[in-house]
């Protein structure tokens, strides 16, 4: 769009190309101050970009992924491994159904009905969750791949990267995405062990966990890192299956079976769908004589170039499933600003749920594909 | 809804550092102490921000050393900090910040009243109490700041009451937990939510954490909440954070019997 | 004076408040309002004005200590150079400078022989960033070290305080202690404040004794915030103390 830049860079021997170099907030300024406003991808500023996603293309994990949102590719393998409760230290309750009494009822919305319930119990997870308490699932993405110029290759993890590990960990938390139920190995003993007098009962007793390692490589970062890595963990999960496996009394450990038919999937807890946003602010000295008063564009689904530009971010995350007619928030973060508000954000909240459709759309394809 | 009971902020209770601070959370919660450098020469040269100044927070959990989840949370309060501070000041030097908490709250429903602060739990507890001292320091400091920011941590029950700084046992039991932080001119600056809620939930939340924040002044204001002599003017709403800051800079700056 | 008042950084000062002669001196943490005439505060403490100099600013007791142009500060020396010392004002500034000429009535015959750790009184002249600050024991118009008495501290002792007290010595606000104690102490007491921090006491009659009870009463005074009975109660304290041996 030579036109456009023009007016701010008049000497010619300067190319287009060198401009995002130059001055990002200058250029970001002259695109969007058209009208209507459109970002240097010829995007609007709410508009997102579309995803593309693979399941399943990596053989020798229990689950994987491929996304790619605009220039943001992302792989994400699932490894389950079996956490036998004699190694986890001060490990609590021995029993599956003692497990986690919560003390108080937690009124929870119910509309995320199971496929087995044993009883409601696992419909919630209590107050102390054992995947939160013993680190059942554990996400970690890594940035140092020679992804953008800022993540050099086989550096020390980033604060960005360490970041957005935390931010995956405190959403599959908060948002129960994965049910402690489906990773508990449990035994029963056969009844006719039961000898009261020497105190051998025959309730199930937990064995064994599974723990889901989630490791996510970042191949290329074209911004809105997050949203991807979020997007390739929960279509990993979703694509994980879980081995047969059982307590044997003998052995005295977790045996598995080979037959991929006798594995099950996860079932997972609703589609959280978290869509990142930038504001940007013009600087100053770009705004010169134009005269408006403190103009700002909130931008959704930044690329990297955007990020650079925009010091305020944020993130709304929005369950549209539930069919209640309001969705349902699991987080909302915003920092590095002050202009978006209490009234921004009740609007992004449509752009967000409109994000959903579009991420159910793709999940769908991409899992009945697989 | 204001504070049943007020936070506890004292000024320069460090002797070497420029400035620090020592701020306890309401009800017995977290107690963190900040101690401010500034401004000091820039390590790394290639830190040096050639018009603004770099901040540098460091957040030592009490116990252990800090990991990704502390990392996380020094990202946070130092992208908060730069908002309000006036970088501009003093280019090319660094703010340091250095953030301990000193005392947790600890959990009498789990076993041997276990100390949380766990990789895989909520950071957003502390997260209120790290930035109120970081600001807190960086007052007793005299660094150059745009505004004042206080933040407060506000958890919705599984039943709707909203709790202003919940305890251990109650943050457990709420459905989600938020952290708003505003400057003294009445702007958001920092917004964390996670948990289950709704979009109606979150307003309340964020009124609550405003007055208990800012004071339940009006918020049609034009930046002069807190307009010179707000504790004797509107000395209504005594146990805001706002306050709660300015009490401590009293305490800290008013000489004795003079003038 | 006026009365004091307490400032949070991004509160705005109306302009009532501010003296508004051409020749107004706008020191410390004030901003001017791009949009009104107001002041808005950018670091918190004490609004102090003073209308009959014209200046307004904001105390803080305790920031670091910056040189800036015009401030009198008790340096160390370290090292010489063929025209120059070199000093040492405190860990976080540049290493001082000060002219071997710069002394009253120093001509290169006549200039005074410093040791390493010696102490002068001297005035900044200059304080840049990245540039060695620079020093001067003379008054530039004058030629003379008077006021001030700039020059090479000998004997006596140095204390450490806070820039806050530093200043308030140097204005000699709420410090009616060192007066009691001059009156009180025999022979009175040589005092140089120097704004980095540091007090240097000589006591040429009472001796060291006489010293330690200065030095007590600065301790006593950056400490706690006292009143001025609290402050004759002090010097008395420190006075039977010293009496009693």
């Amino acid at each position: 769009m030579p036109s456009i830049i023009s007016p701010l860079s008049p000497d010619p021997s300067v190319p287009a190309s060198a401009m995002p170099l130059i001055s990002p907030n200058a250029l970001l300024y002259a695109h969007l101050k058209q009208s209507p406003p459109r970002r240097p991808s010829s995007r609007t500023p709410s508009e997102p970009r579309p995803i593309q996603l693979n399941v399943g293309s990596l053989a020798h994990c229990n689950g994987s992924s491929l996304v790619k949102i605009g220039a943001t590719t992302i792989v994400c393998g699932v490894r389950a491994e079996i956490l036998p409760v004699t190694e986890i230290p001060s490990f609590r309750i021995t029993k599956a159904g003692a497990s986690y009494t919560p003390t108080a009822p937690v009124v929870r919305d119910t509309r995320y009905q199971g496929d087995t319930e044993k009883d409601n119990k696992e419909e919630d997870e209590g107050e102390y969750s054992p995947i939160s308490l013993y680190n059942l699932v554990v996400p970690n993405i890594e940035l140092a791949t020679g992804c953008s110029p800022r993540h050099p290759a086989n550096a020390a993890p980033s604060t960005e990267a360490q970041s957005i590990s935390q931010r995956l960990l405190s959403l599959l938390h908060t948002s129960q995405l994965v049910r402690s139920s489906d990773l508990e190995i449990i035994y029963t003993p056969p009844a006719q062990a039961e000898d009261l007098e020497l105190g051998i009962d025959t309730d199930p007793q937990l064995k064994a966990y599974w723990t889901l390692y989630v490791d996510m490589m970042c191949i290329s970062h074209g911004g809105s890192v997050f949203d991807a890595a979020w997007l390739a963990l929960y279509a990993a999960l979703k694509d994980t299956i879980i081995p047969k496996s059982w307590w044997d009394a003998d052995l005295e450990q977790v045996l598995c079976s080979a037959e991929v038919a006798d594995a099950r999937k996860l079932s997972l807890r609703g589609i959280p769908v978290p869509s990142s946003f930038g504001v940007f602010v013009p600087e100053k000295r770009v705004l010169g004589q134009d005269g408006h008063q403190d103009p700002y564009w909130v931008l959704m689904d930044t690329d990297g170039f955007e990020e650079e530009a925009c010091a305020e971010t944020g993130c709304i995350t929005v369950d549209a499933g539930g069919g209640k007619g309001s969705s349902l928030i699991l987080r909302i973060e915003k920092n590095g600003g002050s202009n978006v508000g209490v009234e921004e954000m009740v609007n992004m909240v449509t752009l967000a749920e409109r994000r959903w459709q579009q991420w159910k759309t793709v999940l769908d394809a991409a899992l009945s594909n697989s | 809804m204001a504070l049943t009971e007020p936070p506890k902020a004292i000024l320069h209770t460090l002797l070497k550092a420029d400035g620090s601070a020592t701020y306890t959370a309401p009800k017995n919660g977290y107690q963190v102490v900040a101690g401010v450098n500034y401004p000091v020469e820039v390590p790394y040269r290639s830190d040096e921000i050639p018009e603004s100044t770099f901040i540098e927070v460091n957040l030592r959990p009490h116990n252990g050393v800090g990991m990704v989840k502390e990392r996380h949370m020094e990202e946070l309060v130092t992208r908060t900090l730069q908002t309000i501070v006036l970088g501009d000041e003093t280019p090319r030097t660094m703010l340091q910040i250095t953030l301990q908490v000193v005392n947790v709250e600890s959990d009498e429903s789990l076993p041997g009243g276990v100390k949380g602060g766990g990789q895989g739990e909520t950071y957003l507890d502390l997260l209120a109490s790290a930035l109120n001292a970081a600001v807190l320091g960086c007052v007793d400091a005299g660094v150059q700041m745009k505004a004042i920011a206080g933040a407060a941590l506000v958890g919705i029950c599984p039943d709707g009451r909203m709790v202003v700084g919940p305890s251990v046992v109650q943050r457990k039991k709420c459905a989600s937990l938020h952290v708003f932080a505003f400057t003294s001119d009445s702007q958001t600056v920092l917004m964390e939510s996670e948990g289950k809620f709704t979009m109606d939930d979150w307003k309340q939340a964020e009124r609550a954490a405003r007055s208990a924040v800012l004071g339940s002044v009006n918020k049609q204001d034009n930046g002069d909440v807190t307009m010179n002599g707000t504790n004797i003017t509107s000395g209504s709403s005594g146990n805001c954070l706002l306050d709660v800051i300015r009490q401590a800079l009293e305490a800290r700056v008013i000489k004795g019997g003079n003038r | 004076m006026a009365t004091p008042q307490i400032v949070l950084p991004g509160e705005h000062i109306p302009v009532s408040q501010i003296p508004t002669s051409q020749k107004r001196k706008i020191g410390h943490g004030l901003r001017p309002d791009p949009d009104t005439e107001s002041f808005i505060a950018t670091i918190g403490g004490l609004l102090e004005v003073d209308w009959r100099k014209k200046s307004a600013q904001i105390s803080t007791p305790n920031a670091r200590y910056i040189s800036k142009p015009g401030d009198l500060v008790i340096a160390q020396f370290r090292a010489s150079s063929t025209d120059f010392f070199h000093l040492y004002i405190n860990p976080h500034s540049p290493q001082a400078i000060l002219p071997q000429l710069a002394f009253e009535g120093a001509t290169k015959k006549t200039r005074p022989q410093l040791k390493t750790n010696d102490l002068v009184y001297a005035k900044v002249v200059s304080a840049q960033k990245n540039m060695e600050i620079e020093l001067s024991c003379v008054n530039p118009s004058t030629g003379k070290s008077e006021p001030d008495g700039l020059g090479p501290l000998s004997g006596g002792m140095v204390f450490d305080v806070s820039p806050g007290l530093a200043d308030r010595l140097l204005k000699k606000q709420n410090v009616l202690a060192m007066d009691e104690l001059g009156a009180r102490l025999q022979g009175g007491f040589e005092i140089a404040v120097g704004r980095n921090g540091k007090v240097w006491v000589d006591c040429p009659e009472a001796g060291i004794k006489g010293i330690c009870a200065v030095g007590r009463c600065l301790r006593q005074l950056d400490d706690a915030e006292l009143g001025e009975k609290e402050q004759k109660k002090l010097v008395n304290k420190i006075m039977t103390e010293l009496e009693r041996g």
